[in-house]
């Protein structure tokens, strides 16, 4: 070995207390690129395996009832490839032992085989057998919260009948990886299911004998889906149809898509900010080591080693220890998004979660941590080298100092030797204490962001639940009741007071842009389910024009006084007008509010 | 010492400035000098006459502000070196020159072999280190870190690591100032056998006038001129020198 190579290595073992602090702060920058681009890439590419080996529909939608013999005026539209329809109904579950209500949905298969699209993968079991109308499969997270195995029974009423539910099988599915209840803010396993169940049984139960009430469809290569969707749209209107959508308002499929989203965002900018950090870092301590490897460098260089030789000497000496930073980060950032990946097994449901590290991504990270390296002692290391040999093998002439403005500005007397000691110090190297400042500030800002990500949620649940929805009980009606049954229920025992409203599905549009969502009709004055301005205040309703959430007006970009077009989805299906007369500020959901009167069908 | 022999090094006006904020030092003050191919020269003067500063630039540590510098090699090879590039300073310094300074700077993570090997390594037609450390009297030290051999040791590592090269010239800046007596006789007689055997130029800096008298000649330097050159008619032997 070469002498120099030597001494490399030796320089390198007598650092190791500076050389493995270094090391630990690219390792952390690069297990925190590692492991977030990991479990991005294992998650996409879960999802998109999951979608394409089960058939995920790419178009979805809902009608009241309509005749199966419409399959071939659906076939026929251009661009459809596969259709499967359905029947699906909301269904009351109860399990033994568990006291709690239970909701859940109940979707038709095809007698006794898989569905064309959103085939079930079975974890358990098997489908139900071909003719029985007692038999179902349910979904495996709520399976998995009660411990029910194939053999298992359930309690369920269906459109009011009370029937014995045998479970056949576990399963997954494409459309129900997430399973909140349209009402819920968060997954319940316990108290919400999706049931797949024959479909004759499940039209017979729910009424829908040779009708279907939803369908899925997928696409061929090509086709335009706004065309298909108007076509849809146009053929199920006169049955109910309420609008097709595609993936992209499909409940599951969307929070997905957000939720990779996230952690994309967080890919990008955990590791930038560590990475930074480590080549503040680099350069700061790399300068000082070069410091002490001046005279040596002298020596080098006086003996005939030349520019090149020898800030290869040095970038080896650092290359060495980004090199063993990358590969403690490579593993650590491996271990990692495997622990991660187990936890987000049981989040997300796909069937299999691969963690495999993507070769990009180590070179990638490797590259990053080069790069960082790079700008944190390529500096260093060309001025030492620069420096002609006779100059550095003298001893460092002494700094030169200055007054600093500080001293200046403030009176003599408030500054003592110290303080004016340090302020000559930071004002000798004003960019190297700018970065320090900097690197505290941007590590301070880590921790900030972990504290906000928490602060945020306890305040959008505390804003949701005890400021917006301050009722204990919601009752959900299946279909359109009149007044009555409210008063009704301010009739019951315990009841202090009953507010009730009104959803319709709607589409808002303003100019070019369009949103899917529901409208809500409330009382004048709602005290169970209130309406805040920017303060918090409970807002009393317009008597004209509608409400919107903040985010849904910055989405369709409207302010008040714009009027914009609302399209009911139901009923028959009317346009209206209406201005935006104010703006709530709701942490959660996309809703547009307005008094029961003006807008109710 | 012979008139006709070739001149290694000649400057002519040599001047270095050093410039502090608004003064400027003057380190050297125009300097007309030959060192001749073979001799050993001694060095002469106060503190801060530009000693150094002349044996930096003649070794090519350091540049002129003003001047020429010529060196000749014994290969024929000739340059100016005031005009030389970077690059071709750098090859000037490891084909050229050895150099011993006054606190040794040997390097110290590597064996007293290594610190000659890592300048053998990079040389045209070196000793092997072993031979060169021999050659200091160190032959059974090689293994040895820096940290664990005496200063006189470690001065005779690093005249190893300066001859081990086979260079033309050798030049010592103050190479026995941090040595006591017995010490430095040593590593004078080290440079003088070096100089006898391989015909090299050395030049050596002390503030001993004692040591001059082992010298062909003496060069004064005072305020960064030369004041006096000395040729003495014989050269005293290194080992009979007394101080
Ligand atoms: N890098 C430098 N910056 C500023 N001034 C310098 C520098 N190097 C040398 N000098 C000045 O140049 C002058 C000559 O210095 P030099 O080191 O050559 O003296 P010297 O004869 O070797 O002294 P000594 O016997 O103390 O080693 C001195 O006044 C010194 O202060
Ligand atoms: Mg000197």
């Amino acid at each position: 070995m070469k002498a120099l190579h030597r001494k490399l290595l030796r320089d390198l073992w007598h650092l190791k207390g500076q050389a493995l602090a270094i090391a630990v702060v690219i390792a952390s920058g690069v297990m925190t690129l590692i492991l977030t681009v990991t479990l991005v890439e294992g998650l996409t590419r879960a999802q998109a395996r999951f979608y394409a080996s089960h058939h995920f529909a790419e178009v979805f939608a809902d009608v009241k009832r309509a005749p199966l013999g419409l399959v071939e005026r659906l076939q026929a539209i251009e661009g459809v490839n596969l259709i499967e329809l359905r029947v699906r109904a909301p269904v009351r579950l109860a399990v033994d032992g568990f006291d709690d209500p239970i909701r859940g949905l109940l979707v038709s298969l095809p007698d006794g085989r898989q569905p064309l699209l959103n085939r079930l993968h079975l974890l358990q079991g098997e489908l139900p057998e071909a003719g029985r109308d007692d038999q179902v499969v349910v979904s495996d997270a709520f399976a998995g919260a009660h411990r029910l195995e194939p053999g298992s029974e359930l309690e369920a009423i269906i459109d009011g009948h009370r029937t014995r539910l045998r479970i056949t099988g576990i399963a997954l599915s494409p459309e129900y990886l997430y399973q909140a209840a349209p009402t819920d803010l968060m997954p319940d396993y316990r108290r919400y299911a999706v049931l797949w169940m024959n479909r004759r049984a499940l039209a017979n139960a729910y009424g829908m004998e040779g009708a279907f009430n939803n369908l899925a469809l997928s696409l061929q290569a090509g086709a335009s889906r706004a065309a298909v969707i108007d076509a849809l749209d146009l053929a199920l209107a006169r049955y109910g149809g309420t609008g097709a959508q595609t993936r992209h308002d499909q409940q599951s499929h969307r929070f997905i898509e957000e939720e990779l989203a996230q952690q994309r965002i967080q890919a990008t900018i955990l590791p930038t900010v560590f990475l930074t950090v480590s080549a503040f870092l680099l350069n700061v301590v790399m300068g000082r080591l070069i410091q002490t490897q001046r005279e040596q460098l002298a020596v080098l260089k006086a003996f005939g080693y030349g520019d090149g030789e020898l800030a290869r000497h040095y970038g080896l000496l650092a290359g060495l220890i980004v090199l063993i930073g990358w590969a403690l980060g490579v593993a650590l950032g491996a271990w990692a998004a495997d622990g991660l990946g187990g936890i987000y097994r049981d989040y997300f449901r796909f069937p299999a979660l691969p963690i495999r590290v993507p070769a990009w991504a180590l070179a990638l990270s490797l590259l990053v941590a080069a790069l960082a390296a790079l700008t944190g002692t390529g500096q260093a290391v060309w001025h030492a080298v620069r420096r002609p040999p006779a100059e550095a093998m003298r001893p460092p002439a002494p700094h030169r100092f200055r007054r600093t403005w500080l001293e200046r500005v403030l009176p003599a007397a408030l500054l003592g030797h110290e303080l004016r000691m340090i302020l000559r110090h930071l004002g000798r190297h004003p960019a190297k204490a700018g970065l320090s400042v900097f690197g505290i500030a941007l590590s301070c800002g880590l921790l900030l962001m972990g504290a906000y990500q928490l602060g945020a949620v306890d305040r959008m649940i505390d804003q949701q639940y005890r400021r917006v929805l301050r009722m204990d009980i919601e009752v959900t009606l299946s279909e359109v009741t009149s007044a009555r049954a409210a008063g009704e229920l301010r009739h019951q025992p315990g009841v202090l007071a009953v507010e009730s409203w009104r959803r319709v599905p709607v589409t808002l549009i303003h100019g070019h842009r369009d949103y899917r969502t529901s409208l809500l009709g409330l009382e004048a004055r709602p005290h169970l389910r209130q309406v805040l301005d920017a303060d918090g205040n409970a807002q009393t309703l317009p008597a004209e024009g509608l409400m919107l959430t903040r985010f849904l007006a910055e989405e369709l970009d409207v302010a008040v006084g714009d009027t914009l077009e609302v399209a009911i989805m139901e009923g028959q299906r009317r346009r209206v007008t209406l201005p935006l007369a104010a703006l709530v500020d709701e942490p959660l959901g996309a809703a547009a509010i307005c008094g029961v009167t003006p807008s109710t069908p | 010492m012979n008139e006709t022999a070739e001149a290694v090094f000649q400057t002519r006006g040599l001047k270095r400035f050093y410039r502090l904020g608004e003064v400027t030092i003057e380190a050297l003050g125009g300097v007309d000098l030959e060192l001749y191919r073979g001799e050993l020269v001694v060095l002469l003067g106060a503190s801060g006459s530009g000693k150094s500063t002349l044996l930096n630039i003649l070794g090519g540590l350091d540049s002129a502000s003003d001047g020429s510098v010529r060196y000749l090699g014994r290969d024929g090879h000739g340059q100016d070196l005031t005009r030389a590039t970077r690059r071709e300073l750098t090859r000037f310094r490891r084909h050229h020159v050895g150099f011993v300074f006054q606190f040794y700077n040997l390097i110290s993570s590597l064996t007293a072999r290594e610190n000659v090997a890592i300048v053998t390594e990079i040389s045209r037609d070196p000793l092997p280190p072993e031979e060169a450390l021999a050659r200091v009297g160190l032959a059974h030290r090689l293994d040895h870190f820096p940290s664990q051999l005496s200063g006189g040791e470690q001065q005779r590592v690093a005249i190893a690591r300066a001859i081990a090269k086979q260079p033309d010239v050798l030049l010592c800046d103050e190479p026995t100032g941090a040595l006591d007596f017995r010490t430095g006789i040593r590593v004078l007689e080290v440079l003088e056998a070096i100089n006898r055997a391989t015909g090299a130029t050395v030049a050596i800096i002390t503030h001993n006038e004692v040591i001059g008298e082992m010298a062909d000649r003496v060069v004064r330097l005072r305020d960064g001129r030369v004041d006096e050159i000395h040729a003495n008619r014989r050269r005293r032997a290194a080992a009979e020198l007394r101080w």
